[in-house]
């Protein structure tokens, strides 16, 4: 595998890039001109570090004046993890988050829950550090909105074209009025109930508040699905997105596959209505409990589009290595033991705008990650 | 002679019998291990040392089989009694358990015979782990808090008894966390009212 080069973009080259461990993910978007969107956050289990801020420091970038934008999908664990770290370092970007998230039913989850350091729910955890150190930076700048709340088709971004920097807008796609009213009824169902036995919150399906992101820079498209699902309510999940005659009407040449790749996340009209034909398809997988993408979930993929790749493999990995005595006691306790996230891989997709435009983009892929329809 | 049998695979003595630290220990959360009727003792040292469980009063206790959950014991007859070997002595200590790995649980999901919980190293800072217990190498009272998304500790290490005797150990223990109290709920309400007032411009 070739190594990639670790240069900045040039002002009129778009960048995608896709961190991902085998639980967890973050992307990375270049505008043009050094600036910069980061969606989701995820952390290298064996650094202890942000795949993304190394990154951005590895090309020269420094994240404090150049990212503009951090937004956060949903609350989820795989998606949120160090997220707080990024907000205290990129002080220039703006916060936005799910519309959804704004209400009283999630606040109470995470002011009771998430500070709960006995139990380990990550994800809202993650999520109270994050709204402290917005309030930090509220009370610093009053006139600021510190959170811009995403919802269907919501302008988050806009920058005028000038020249060598092309025209950006960054528009949120979800989630729906429906969305909204059913993950704030998830919400009230986590809430803990006075008296009840004391344990981890952990989020169940589907994801009614997951912001799917559509990226415009000059003529190109990136269409970021978040972990948004079908379901079986009329309003909520892609098929809302699909009919919806408010959303900008272009065709995505890059596709964030939603839900790690998952058949119930599939909807084959956002293939057709709002993807170029052959379009690159990213993804990470997932590797905790249910394996995603399945093999099924690959070869439909791979029947969408000749161009896909995946951070990682869903293969299991190996138990992580320890004390001799120590593994040889846990190979006999357990029935089986496994890591779960891995070397975090990284996809990265480059186009130039206007003249220099190739016609396609330049995929480059630092192990683990893979190509999903050759592996 | 009646002696316990150890089974190969097999939750120790003292999955059930961890009990009240005798010692101050700087780690709050093991608080929850005391058990005023066991006369055993838990010594805990700084993050990423070796920790120690103690038992002054060194009873053997049971051993559970995983397979019939409960005491196996053997029989042996006695033999007529030979000259002994010459050897040191016998020295009686303190028992105690060295922990060779640490991990606190979240249990993800529960089947019929095992249970599936995704691990957190306290000990040395693995990775992440995913592991599927056997639930039969739960004591009764740990039995009865397995639930998804339920949190519990997991110790590996030697055990060494009074005798000087070590053996290979795996303690599996549940958290007793408390119920949630009105207060915490008045707490998170306020909280969640400053936040909306700072934060949503209300």
């Amino acid at each position: 595998m070739a190594k990639i080069a670790y240069s900045p973009p040039e002002p009129n080259q778009i960048e995608l890039s896709l961190f991902g461990p085998g639980y967890g993910e973050c992307i990375l978007v270049h505008l043009g001109c050094q600036e910069w969107l980061i969606v989701d956050s995820c952390v290298d289990q064996r650094s202890k570090q942000q795949p993304v801020l190394r990154y951005l420091k590895a090309i020269d970038v420094d994240p404090l004046s150049a990212v503009k934008l951090i937004l956060a999908t949903h609350w989820h664990d795989d998606h949120v993890r160090g997220m707080s770290q990024l907000v205290a370092e990129c002080v220039s970007a703006e916060f936005s988050c799910s519309l959804a998230l704004q209400r009283e039913e999630f606040l109470r989850l995470v002011g009771k829950v998430g500070r709960q350091e006995a139990i380990r729910t990550r994800g809202l955890a993650e999520f109270y550090m994050v709204v402290e150190r917005l309030k930090v930076r509220a009370l610093g700048k009053p006139e600021v909105p510190p959170i811009k709340w995403s919802d269907a088709n919501k302008r988050l971004l806009y920058r005028p074209g000038s020249g060598e920097c092309p025209e950006v807008v960054v528009t949120s796609l979800s989630p729906s009025d429906s969305s909204i009213s059913l993950a704030l009824q998830q919400f009230r169902d986590l809430l803990p109930k006075n008296y009840e036995r004391r344990k981890s919150v952990v989020a169940c399906g589907p994801n009614h508040s997951a912001v799917v992101l559509l990226v415009q820079v000059a003529d190109h498209a990136i269409l970021l699905g978040a972990d948004l699902e079908e379901t079986e309510h009329p309003g909520t999940g892609w098929t809302v997105i699909v009919d919806s005659p408010e959303r900008p009407q272009v065709l995505s040449s890059v596709f964030k596959v939603p839900h790690h790749g998952s058949v119930n996340a599939d909807q084959p009209r956002v293939w057709s209505d709002m993807l170029v034909e052959n379009p690159v398809a990213v993804l990470t997988p997932f590797r905790r409990g249910t394996k995603l993408p399945s093999e099924e979930d690959k070869a439909r993929i791979c029947g969408h589009t000749r161009e896909a790749y995946s951070t990682a493999s869903t293969k299991p990995l190996k138990q992580a290595r320890g004390d001799r005595v120590a593994d040889k006691i846990i190979k006999d306790t357990v029935k089986s033991i496994r890591e779960i996230e891995g070397q975090v891989g990284h996809i990265r997709l480059r186009r130039f705008v206007g003249e220099k435009d190739s016609g396609k983009w330049d995929v480059e892929l630092v192990e683990p990650a893979q190509d999903l329809c050759r592996s | 002679m009646r002696i316990q049998r150890t089974p190969a695979r097999t939750s120790d003595t003292q999955q059930q019998n961890l009990a009240s630290p005798v010692e101050a220990t700087s780690w709050r959360e093991f608080a929850e291990f005391r058990q005023p009727d066991l006369a055993h003792s838990l010594v805990i040292g700084p993050k990423g040392s070796q920790a120690l469980i103690e038992r002054h009063q060194g009873s053997v206790g049971r051993q559970q089989s995983p397979a019939e959950n409960g005491t196996e014991t053997v029989e042996f007859q006695e033999k007529p009694s030979l000259p002994a070997t010459p050897g040191p002595p016998v020295e009686y200590t303190r028992a105690r358990f060295l922990v060779l790995g640490s991990w606190e649980g979240v249990v993800l999901e529960v089947t019929n015979e095992t249970f599936i919980a995704r691990l957190t190293d306290i000990h040395s800072g693995r990775p992440d782990e995913i592991a599927e217990f056997h639930k039969s190498d739960l004591s009764g009272s740990d039995l009865e808090l397995l639930e998804p998304e339920a949190i519990f500790y997991w110790f590996v290490g030697y055990n060494d008894n009074r005798s000087g005797q070590r053996a290979r150990s795996s303690i599996l223990r549940f958290r007793r966390l408390p119920a949630w109290t009105p207060e915490e709920d008045e707490q998170a309400r306020a909280w969640a009212h400053e936040a909306a007032q700072i934060l949503w411009r209300k």
